[in-house]
């Protein structure tokens, strides 16, 4: 696993930020905000990009970043042994770089091939020599857990051994104006599933996995971190940025998911929700948790770690995974902080502002984006 | 930290795949049920629909023509592939307040894809009716005038309306809400070759029964940015709006389609030659089994590096692309279609991009 993060610049560095609770949200000061009334982001400040890697944009770098922490410091000689596929996943691709050619009348290619998803999924390939299948998923916000899951299908049905999966997003003023202009975003903190939420925070960064068939595994001689044991993507086929009465859709997904793992809904122990901090996510996420698990739904304990990091965008579900396959191994679950006052229409048994130790067997993310995408995975222990 | 291990399940019981009022008996959901085609829907600058894009095919009559739609720079090649007009209101679709050329193109080939495979969607099980589709570009033209407001008025005065058309998934969760579509949902963007993604996932989808019916394929609008990118390369750019309905052939038997086409093997790799091996071992046949082969990029450098390079000679290859511009993320499910059009034998349909991508089908026409 790698992650390039507001919190840190690994794993490990995120991973304490996120048990200590700490705020990645600052002001945010990479371009003019042009009276934008938005000002707080989880930015990415003082990164160097790894050498192997030239791009125009942001973004890129930080999955470049990320894949080569996921891949490990000896991955050179591993890749020529062992093909690798390359499943990225994001919202806006470079824009960041890409958006001065949406502001010409005669752009240059290669700014223009910026305002492509698959042109950092190729780049990346190309820097770390990676010579499996390639693809890119643009599932909104739910792009990360979407991109695990289909890599999990190229693993299932024989197409890859060993699947990369980089999620990543880069802040841009085309995104920022977008975003703001949407009235998701709170003035202020991110207090998921709190009575008083306000709205959500954005933050820019990329989350890395590797995964791999467990013969894959063997062969190379590895301990795996987990099992992912369950995934599903569908639409609410609803509305463009409202969720599903109840979170129907959102519980639709998560069924898949433990349908795809042949597990009951009594088999969860925890749920890394999507939580963002809005009004109209929190309360339908908790409702379709409460639809879903019924009577062993006040037994989960449930938290959202975008209350620390922001919501990372395209790379929200691989974050999110990481953080669930972390809290699987060390059996502790990072905090939702600045939790004050509990919501009724959100009953569920949250992890309030103090990391919680508990053993767990089995951990589901949860994402959903615009569009009305949802995507669950399930991981297991091992 | 480092690997995450995956392992694969076994395989899923049969009764999942049996919601829907099509009543399907789950003894007849045999794990080795073929992925059929039930239903074609095509816009392409060869024409409006199946017939009328098969004859042009056929007839191998140029669609490409200097570009009517948006004006271009001096000097900028205007050569392109255009979709002639349509008005979305003749394929099923609701009324929209704001739709790009790319929705509009999906939304359109979605409805004529459903109405060619004779689907109700009202007795479709929602959550059993998945799409998967690809695009490179997506919804360009909504993501020029957002940043034109945002780089003329100012970040306060930007359409809050036209952010959510400015994602890559626009067009297919569009699509979803249109017709009711709750199933398995992926949005790929991996350029050329999406398309052809979003069909191989597809079939993996309903061959582990995570479906009954899934619509599948890919839409890309022009843009003036496409010519300046193509530009560089001398090809002409094309747009198209592609779906096909995929289902296992238990399915479509039991409601009574009629099949157009079997899906018998698919590849997905980082070269050619591997995604070519992959489609025909899948498939069980040799080179010398094709009667066509559909490619998008049909020189003789790329298919030398084939399995196809022995039977160049004998076997037709035909490229939309030299009829229609370079469709870019709706070119592998234009090819199939093709193929499912035009040809009586066995056809390989195969997409490369220039990073090496490549997907490969072989596709044999009922």
């Amino acid at each position: 696993m790698g992650a390039i993060t507001p919190l840190g610049f690994s794993v490990s560095e995120t991973w304490r930020g996120l048990l200590a609770g700490t705020s990645a949200i600052t002001p945010l000061d990479l371009f003019d905000l042009n009276g934008i009334s938005c000002t707080q982001a989880g930015q990415i400040r003082n990164f160097t990009p790894p050498a192997c890697i030239t791009s125009p944009d942001r973004a890129t770098t930080f999955a470049a970043a990320a894949c080569i922490e996921a891949l490990g410091t000896n991955f050179k000689s591993q890749i020529s042994n062992f093909p690798i596929a390359l499943v990225t996943a994001t919202n806006f691709g470079a824009l960041d770089a890409g958006e001065q050619a949406l502001a010409s009348d005669s752009p240059a290619a290669d700014a223009a091939a910026c305002l492509t998803a698959h042109a950092p999924a190729d780049r990346l390939a190309a820097a770390l020599n990676l010579t499996g299948p390639c693809a890119t998923i643009t599932l909104s916000c739910a792009a990360g857990a979407a991109g695990l899951a289909y890599a999990a299908g190229l693993i299932r049905h024989g197409r890859a051994e060993r699947v990369l999966v980089v999620g990543y997003d880069a802040i841009s003023r085309f995104a920022w104006s977008g975003l703001c202009a949407l009235r998701t975003m709170t003035r202020d903190r991110i207090r998921p599933f709190d009575l008083n939420r306000s709205g959500t925070l954005f933050s820019e960064g990329a989350a890395a996995l590797l995964l791999e068939s467990e013969p894959s595994a063997l062969v190379r001689n590895t301990a795996p971190l987990a099992e992912l044991v369950g995934w599903g993507t569908n639409n609410n086929a609803f509305h463009m940025t409202a969720p599903a009465p109840r979170g129907a859709g959102s519980a639709q997904a998560m069924r898949q998911a433990l349908a795809r793992a042949s597990l009951p809904p009594e088999a969860i122990d925890h749920i890394n929700a999507h939580g963002t901090g809005t009004k109209p996510n929190d309360a339908t996420e908790s409702q379709a948790i409460s639809d879903l698990f019924g009577a062993h739904a006040p037994r989960i304990p449930v938290t959202s770690i975008k209350s620390s990091l922001g919501h990372m965008l395209g790379a929200a579900g691989t974050i999110e995974a990481i953080a669930s396959i972390l809290s699987l191994r060390e059996g502790i679950i990072p905090p939702t902080t600045n939790f004050e006052t509990p919501d009724p229409e959100c009953a569920i048994d949250l992890v309030a502002n103090q990391p919680r130790q508990v053993k767990l067997r089995r951990v589901l993310s949860n994402s959903a984006g615009i569009g009305g995408c949802n995507a669950a995975v399930i991981f297991a222990g091992l | 930290m480092r690997q995450t291990s995956i392992h694969p399940r076994a395989e899923r019981p049969g009764h999942l795949c049996c919601s829907c009022a099509y009543h399907l008996p789950t003894t007849t959901c045999s794990m080795n049920d073929s992925i059929v085609i039930t239903g074609i829907g095509i816009l392409s600058p060869l024409g409006i629909g199946a017939e009328e894009t098969a004859a042009a095919w056929r007839e191998a009559e140029t669609a490409l023509q200097p570009c009517t739609r948006f004006a271009l720079p001096p000097g900028l090649p205007s050569l392109c592939g255009e979709v002639p007009e349509f008005r979305i209101e003749d394929f099923q679709v609701s009324p929209k307040a704001y739709l790009d050329r790319n929705s509009e193109l999906l939304l359109a080939a979605t409805g004529m894809a459903l109405h060619n495979a004779g689907l109700d969607t009202a007795r479709l099980t929602p959550e059993r009716t998945g799409i998967l589709v690809g695009t490179a570009w997506a919804g360009q033209d909504t993501m020029t005038a957002f940043f034109a407001d945002y780089v003329q008025k100012g970040a306060r005065l930007v359409k809050p309306f036209l952010f959510p058309h400015a994602y890559f998934n626009t067009a297919i969760s569009l699509a979803a809400m249109e017709w009711s579509f709750r199933g398995v949902h992926q949005a790929f963007a991996s350029g050329r070759i999406a398309s052809g993604q979003a069909i191989i996932a597809a079939c993996d989808l309903l061959a582990d029964h995570e479906a009954d019916v899934i619509l599948a394929g890919g839409c890309e609008a022009l843009s003036p940015v496409l010519f300046h990118v193509l530009a560089a390369h001398g090809i002409p750019p094309g747009e198209a709006g592609v779906m096909l309905v995929l289902e296992r052939q238990s399915h479509a038997k039991t409601r009574g389609a009629k099949v157009l086409a079997t899906l018998c093997g698919t590849g997905v790799a980082h070269s050619a030659n591997e995604a070519t091996r992959q489609a025909l071992q899948q498939a069980g046949m040799l080179t010398n089994d094709l009667a066509l082969v559909v490619a998008s990029n049909p020189d003789a450098e790329t298919l030398a590096h084939t399995p196809l390079s022995a039977t160049l000679d004998t076997c037709h290859c035909l490229a939309p692309s030299t009829l229609c511009g370079d469709t870019q993320g709706a070119c592998t499910a234009l090819g199939l279609a093709l193929a499912v059009l035009h040809s009586a034998g066995p056809t390989l349909v195969l997409t490369t991009d220039a990073a090496g991508k490549a997907v490969a089908m072989v596709v044999q026409r009922r």
